[in-house]
């Protein structure tokens, strides 16, 4: 009797949405809409379970976890990256790590979402309606402002569409970046220092990985105009958070909008949480209905195949 | 001495917004910072003294009535060169000449996309419960793919559509008069009638003027047709919905939300129903209020006043 772990459900939604009786009868199911307090906890609530699906940068699956959980045999994530579960722990302990499809695209919409959020005050202004108020602050045009996009790659790219259509000058900069690229997609590149220091607005599209860690420090937040946003739906080490606190705590940019932090969920007194000039999301960007039905969805059919001895959507292969 | 009463300003910030200095000699300027509320004979007395008047779109009415009330009045200026709260006839009964300003179009295009992003993706929700000390508010509405539904594809509306289709939406537009050929012309709009629009939209977005046949254009039979999991954008007129039908939509949860910048009645009473709705993002008809955009207000509304001086008006309107 494989009995199934459906972890990190906060938004009690996963049996809802998705139909889990096409499992065979003798399944069984077990959703954990909290997180695990600490690694203990989740050794001790995960015990007995066979089949353990997991949500991407959610619950950690390191090594020490991994060679805990003796019963665990499929460990499935949403997404096809998941750098929060040790991939070569899990085969040398037997466990096969399976992922799924995401819709593509959500963290370019959140992208802009902030930035308008940020750039015409857009809380503030339903707090003060909500609260009997009228015209809380003076907002900011976009047109004729310059986008700086670091990372320009698949969302990346998505973002430079929407600055182009809302009459943006954008310009661009990673790593590798080329010019045929840029004349493609109607942007300009410039290097690393040029974009900190000449945009209005910077949004981050980098994927983590050694070399983006720390990406944007306290030198490149120092080339920032003090009238400048900065804006991070990918992922949170790739700011320095103690620099970006600094700047932000003495204005020397005019805000940030944040989906990613360096650790999630954001510590309850996390001094973020204090800003003014900060608009916070928690690590939502991914988080609608479409992409929810594609993930889990897919992740049933992991398990499926996988029951039958044929698994699919294997990342840890070799 | 030409008295010139500047009205609304009620951040006290337009002194800072251009060159008031460069106004002759002979103008004496007051910032006015409160609303002065809808009593005629209360206006006429405060500003019975003044040769000219500035207003601020939309906010302090000018019938002819109150116009009747200030014998002194010779020179009524508005920003921008529409205003449904002055009554410019009235105004030429009782020789008082009445001006507009340049304004930007773009401020309100740009503000209706911070009202649908905000309201897809929860952004004042969200904000607020990570500043409350939580994690993660609701799930978000992805647009990609999504039906964008434009009443009205006039200057304001064919922009608004335009930036649908950089968000991967598929955009239909309807209004009375309405041709395909408009559609066209702005590129890729498919012109539906007035009932796919409401049942095919995802998200509706108002960009009509306000006239005797607009007024209650969406109502309780408009709601009736709407998917319950769509949102309405108005950052048009607020009398082109219908107030309690609104109210009823929204509580009874026939749609999924509404971002709203404008009112039946602005300022909007303290006290207004609409305030207590969570389903409802409001902003305080700040669509146009942007910095950048009250320097170019302002700034012509110098000219226009030097102009009449000079006994050259300019930018009247008839």
């Amino acid at each position: 009797m494989p009995r199934i772990a459906i972890l990190d459900d906060y938004h009690e939604v996963v049996l809802e949405w998705i139909d889990w009786s096409v499992l065979p009868d003798d399944c069984e199911l077990k959703v954990f809409n909290r997180p695990f307090s600490n690694e203990d906890d989740a050794a001790k609530s995960l015990k007995g379970f066979e089949i353990v699906v997991a949500n991407r940068e959610r619950t950690p699956f390191p090594k020490t976890l991994l060679e805990r959980l003796g019963d665990l045999k499929l460990l499935v994530t949403t997404n096809m990256r998941n750098l929060a579960i040790d991939m070569d722990a899990a085969r040398d302990n037997g466990i096969t790590v399976c992922g799924t499809k995401v819709i593509f695209g959500p963290a370019a919409e959140m992208a802009w979402a902030l930035m308008l959020a940020l750039m015409k005050k857009i809380p503030e202004e339903n707090t003060a309606m909500h609260t009997g108020g009228w015209q809380a602050e003076f907002g900011h045009v976009v047109r004729g402002k310059t986008l700086g996009i670091v990372g320009v790659g698949k969302l990346g790219s998505v973002v430079s569409k929407y600055g182009l259509a809302f009459g943006m000058n954008v310009i661009g900069w990673s790593q590798n970046l080329t010019d045929e690229r840029c004349a493609e997609l109607g942007i300009t590149r410039v290097d690393k220092e040029t974009i900190f220091r000449d945009s209005d607005v910077v949004t981050i599209h980098q994927l983590m990985s050694e070399r983006t860690r720390g990406l944007v420090g306290k030198h490149e937040l120092s080339l920032m105009k003090p009238t400048a946003y900065l804006i991070n739906t990918a992922r949170g080490p790739i700011i320095d958070e103690t620099a970006l606190i600094d700047s932000l705590q003495n204005k020397r940019i005019a805000g940030a909008g944040l989906d990613v932090y360096d650790k999630e969920p954001l510590p309850e007194d996390h001094p973020l949480r204090q800003l003014d000039n900060v608009i916070l999301t928690g690590h939502t960007s991914n988080l609608n209905r479409d992409n929810w039905e594609i993930c889990y969805g897919e992740a049933l059919e992991d398990i499926q195949a996988w029951l039958k001895g044929e698994p699919i959507r294997v990342l840890n292969q070799g | 001495m030409t008295r010139i009463a500047v009205l609304d300003d009620y951040l006290n910030q337009f002194h800072e917004f251009a060159d008031w200095n460069s106004l002759p000699d002979e103008c004496d300027v007051t910032f006015f910072n409160e609303h002065l509320g809808y009593d005629e004979a209360t206006i006429a007395e405060e500003l019975k003294d003044f040769d000219v008047i500035l207003g601020v779109r939309e906010r302090t009415p000018f019938p002819e009535s109150q116009i009747a009330k200030l014998p002194n009045l010779k020179l009524l200026i508005t920003t921008g060169m529409h205003n449904a709260s002055f009554d410019f006839k009235g105004a030429k009964k009782h020789d008082v000449v009445v001006c507009g300003t340049k304004t930007l179009s773009h401020p309100t295009v740009e503000h209706t996309w911070a009202l649908i992003l905000a309201a897809t993706k929860f952004i004042p929700a969200k904000d607020q419960a990570i500043k409350n000390g939580q994690w993660q508010a609701g799930m978000a509405v992805g647009l990609k793919d999504k039906t964008l539904g434009v009443l009205g594809l006039g200057r304001l509306g064919s922009q608004v559509a335009k930036i649908g289709q950089a968000f991967g939406m598929n955009v239909i537009a309807w209004s009375q008069n309405l041709t395909q050929e408009r559609g066209d012309e702005v590129g890729g709009v498919q012109c539906v009638d007035k009932e796919t629009l409401l049942k095919e939209a995802d998200v509706l977005t108002i960009h009509y003027k306000l006239s005797d046949r607009s007024r209650g254009l969406i109502g309780k039979k408009e709601f009736g047709a709407m998917k319950p999991s769509s949102y309405i954008v108005n950052t048009s007129r607020g009398p082109i919905i219908d107030e309690q039908a609104l109210l009823n939509a929204l509580k009874n949860k026939e749609i999924a939300g509404a971002a709203i910048d404008v009112f039946w009645k602005e300022p909007l009473p303290a006290d207004h129903p609409i305030r207590k709705l969570d389903n409802a993002v409001l902003t305080g008809h700040t669509g146009y209020v942007m910095k950048e955009n009250h320097e170019v207000n302002f700034s012509n509304a110098i000219e226009v006043i030097t102009a009449w001086l000079n006994g050259n008006p300019i930018n009247v309107i008839e």
